[in-house]
């Protein structure tokens, strides 16, 4: 018995002794996993980066993170024990920033000459913050408007196109219902034109396309209460309250507007590029297309949502990590996403490979989207907007009760996170 | 209780010491070292993750913490904003509603499976492992097989569809049946564990009392009132603790279920101090909200521990 131990402590020692002469640098890199088809590609871009890339004595391990993402980042930041490299969130970005959770970047990107200005600037910018850049966008996505072509061709409506507006969206919607009956013939699911669920990314963009925001111009107020926001609101939650041509995803027991959209209860939905590999894997037969979002009575608005790769502030090896990520933001790795339909490029060089119409469509998205994100208050505004989106539609606030009340709060947590 | 062997010795030993501590024997030291020693692996986990946490939940009640930015000494804003905060007054009211609902119909279904399941049936084991298996099932299992019962096109509806009732309601998805639709699962869920507690009260009961009750011409409901619920006391005092405790601080179903929607009506006080402490990163404010409910805690079971725990003596 003592001799095996001991024998275990020899080896053990060596082994030991072994890796301080190698001086082997891990780098763990990690994200969320929205689905098998995404764990799949981080896994042979990090392989791909060991085997061909990695400079000696560096190994990048993939160390996906199930479940609630940012909760276990931060805790993990906290104990000093994150990844060398992880995915963040645009709509979370501020707040780490704010507080030098994140390495920036500048230096590391000047020394291995990763320009900023290759990569969309909504994009980039949304991970700058007092001149520093603090993560390097992976891909991004904007929403875009998703039509059921058998539906339409049922109702005998036209296909929606770019330059829809508010009205034709309102006109379409209703030709259709009108012909539900008619169209349950062969979708025997259908249940309205559009679904639309109680859901900030999916709200604000009415609300920007009708000449309202978020913010003030001095990002100092939430002004979520505007005549234009409250005008919107109510535009959004009309379809369904007074025209009756929208259902929410809770109602027909879906998960999410996408997952209707695909069962066929619904002919439209607004949602986003990550719509193409969803439908694709689940419903395969669906004949789909989609456009541009239609415009308010202010012009066209978006949500741009992005995903950066971000460093630790403590990080011991930065050089090191930044390797791993700059190859993980290669125009190589991010061929290699836009090859498998999951998410497009960040880099403007390849804007020239998306050949997929849907992905397309998103792309245009691009010009003229606001990045999805409340500066300091992080992911607090899109619990209380969804909150008062759903008094509307329960018939338990008018929307501008609700958005009162959402803007109250607001304002006090930006009172709060602004002085300290 | 027996006395234990080792106290009758020492006690009952005259020998000379030479022990370090005159009054001390050394059997005597051996054995109290012993016991240090055997109760030191619990101590110290309780030490490092129940009393250290509570201290320092204390501490960081007076802060404002985010985990990545030093704390900051406060004072008492933390209480101060509770106050004035709407969520908190929502959650309050939430937590104790659904305490004042969920403890006396689970302890009077508690006594009742418990004096059914004493009487002498047929299949009794059966019947007690049968009632007894939710209380070992996980809540969280408990609560993912609930939600598909409870959705719009899940079971409950079609039941009730059936029986001639055409609501198709949204249980979990509507703010006045969510909050109730998860009192009903864990009343259920719950009340066996409390069974188990008031069977082993009942047979304590001495038979001698019930049928001298019955000699003299009580009647099984007057036995029933007039004997064994106040024997029954010290449990009901037991119970009604344990569950309002539990009750208060009522969390993981909620978090599996509802996440505190639709319209926050089922945040509980539990579920907004995860919120405010691991989705808005405001330590200081959380630990503050959980001080208030131990506080509540502590208030509601000393009132208990004043109108229900008073000795019973035949």
């Amino acid at each position: 018995m003592v001799r095996k131990v001991s024998l275990l402590l020899l080896a053990g020692l060596f082994a030991g002794l072994a890796g301080l002469a190698a001086q082997e640098v891990t780098i763990r890199v990690s994200g969320w996993v929205s689905s098998p088809a995404e764990s799949k590609i981080m896994e042979t871009l990090v392989n791909l980066y060991n085997d061909q890339f990695a400079p000696p004595g560096v190994k990048a391990v993939y160390e996906p993170i199930p479940g609630d993402y940012p909760m276990k980042i931060q805790t993990m930041l906290a104990a000093k024990k994150a990844p060398d490299v992880f995915y963040w969130d645009i709509f979370m970005a501020e707040p780490l920033m704010r507080k030098g959770a994140l390495l920036p970047l500048n230096d590391l990107m000047g020394k291995a000459g990763v320009n900023p200005e290759d990569f969309v600037d909504t994009c980039i910018n949304a991970f700058t913050y007092n001149g520093k850049i603090y993560g390097i966008p992976k891909d991004f996505n904007t929403l875009a408007l998703f039509y059921n072509k058998e539906i339409f061709d049922i109702a005998g409506v036209p296909y929606p196109t770019d330059d829809w507006t508010w009205d034709d969206l309102l006109a379409a919607a209703k030709a259709i219902q009108a012909k539900a009956d008619e169209i349950r013939k062969s979708v025997p699911t259908f249940k309205a034109a559009l679904c639309m669920a109680p859901d900030t990314a999916r709200f604000l963009p009415f609300v920007f396309q009708n000449g309202g925001s978020f913010f003030n111009a001095a990002r100092d107020k939430v002004v979520i209460n505007s005549p234009q926001a409250v005008e919107a609101l109510e535009f959004y939650t009309d379809f369904e309250l007074v025209h009756h041509v929208a259902v929410r995803p809770s109602e027909i027991g879906a998960g999410w507007q996408g997952e209707a959209f695909g069962k066929g209860n619904a002919a439209m939905v607004m949602e986003g590029g990550w719509m193409v590999s969803f439908l694709r894997d689940n419903f395969p037969d669906i004949k789909y297309g989609a456009v541009e979002l239609p415009a308010g009575p202010a012009g066209k608005g978006n949500l741009l949502f992005t995903v950066a790769y971000v460093i630790p502030a403590y990080e011991k090896h930065p050089a090191e990590a930044f390797d791993v990520l700059k190859f993980l933001t290669s125009p190589l790795a991010q061929m290699y996403v836009l090859a498998r339909g999951f998410a497009l490029p960040t880099r403007k060089a390849l804007e020239g490979f998306i050949t997929d119409p849907v992905s397309l469509t998103i792309f245009k998205g691009a010009a003229y989207a606001r990045p999805w994100e409340f500066g300091p208050l992080g992911g607090k505004p899109v619990d209380e907007l969804a909150a008062a989106m759903e008094a509307v539609f329960l018939g338990k606030k008018t929307p501008q009760q609700a958005l009162d009340d959402a803007a109250k709060v607001l304002n006090e947590r930006l009172q709060e996170a602004l002085s300290g | 209780m027996a006395k234990k062997d080792g106290m009758t010795r020492g006690a009952g030993n005259p020998a000379p010491f030479s022990s370090p501590i005159p009054w001390l024997k050394r059997a005597r030291i051996r054995e109290i070292l012993a016991a240090y020693i055997l109760i030191a692996p619990h101590m110290l986990a309780l030490g490092i993750f129940t009393f250290f946490a509570m201290g320092f939940a204390f501490y960081l009640g007076f802060h404002r913490y985010d985990l990545l930015s030093p704390p900051v000494f406060v004072g008492f804003k933390n209480f101060t904003h509770i106050f004035a905060d709407p969520d908190f007054h929502i959650a309050l009211r939430n937590t104790l509603y659904y305490t004042a609902v969920v403890v006396p119909v689970q302890t009077a279904l508690a006594l009742l499976y418990a004096v059914l399941l004493n009487q002498p049936v047929r299949f009794r084991a059966f019947f007690r492992a049968a009632f007894y298996a939710p209380s070992v099932t996980a809540s969280i299992v408990i609560s993912l097989i609930f939600i598909w019962l409870y959705a719009k096109e899940g079971i409950i509806n079609y039941v009730l569809s059936r029986l001639g009732f055409h609501a198709t309601i949204d249980w979990l998805g509507n703010p006045s049946t969510a909050l109730p639709a998860i009192m009903m699962m864990n009343i259920w869920s719950t009340a066996p564990t409390f069974m188990v507690i008031f069977l082993a009260a009942l047979q304590d009961i001495p038979d001698s009392l019930l049928e001298a009750a019955a000699i003299d011409g009580a009647n099984a409901w007057q036995r029933f009132f007039k004997i064994t619920l106040p024997l029954l006391r010290p449990s009901i005092f037991f119970v009604v603790v344990m569950g309002t405790i539990g009750c208060l601080q009522v969390f993981d179903q909620i978090y599996i279920m509802t996440r505190g929607g639709p319209l926050k009506s089922t945040m509980t006080l539990n579920y907004l101090i995860y919120t405010e402490a691991f989705e808005n990163f405001r330590m200081g404010y959380a630990a503050a909200l959980s001080l208030i409910l131990f506080l509540l805690i502590f208030l509601l079971t000393y009132i208990q521990k004043r109108y229900i725990d008073v000795e019973v003596q035949y």
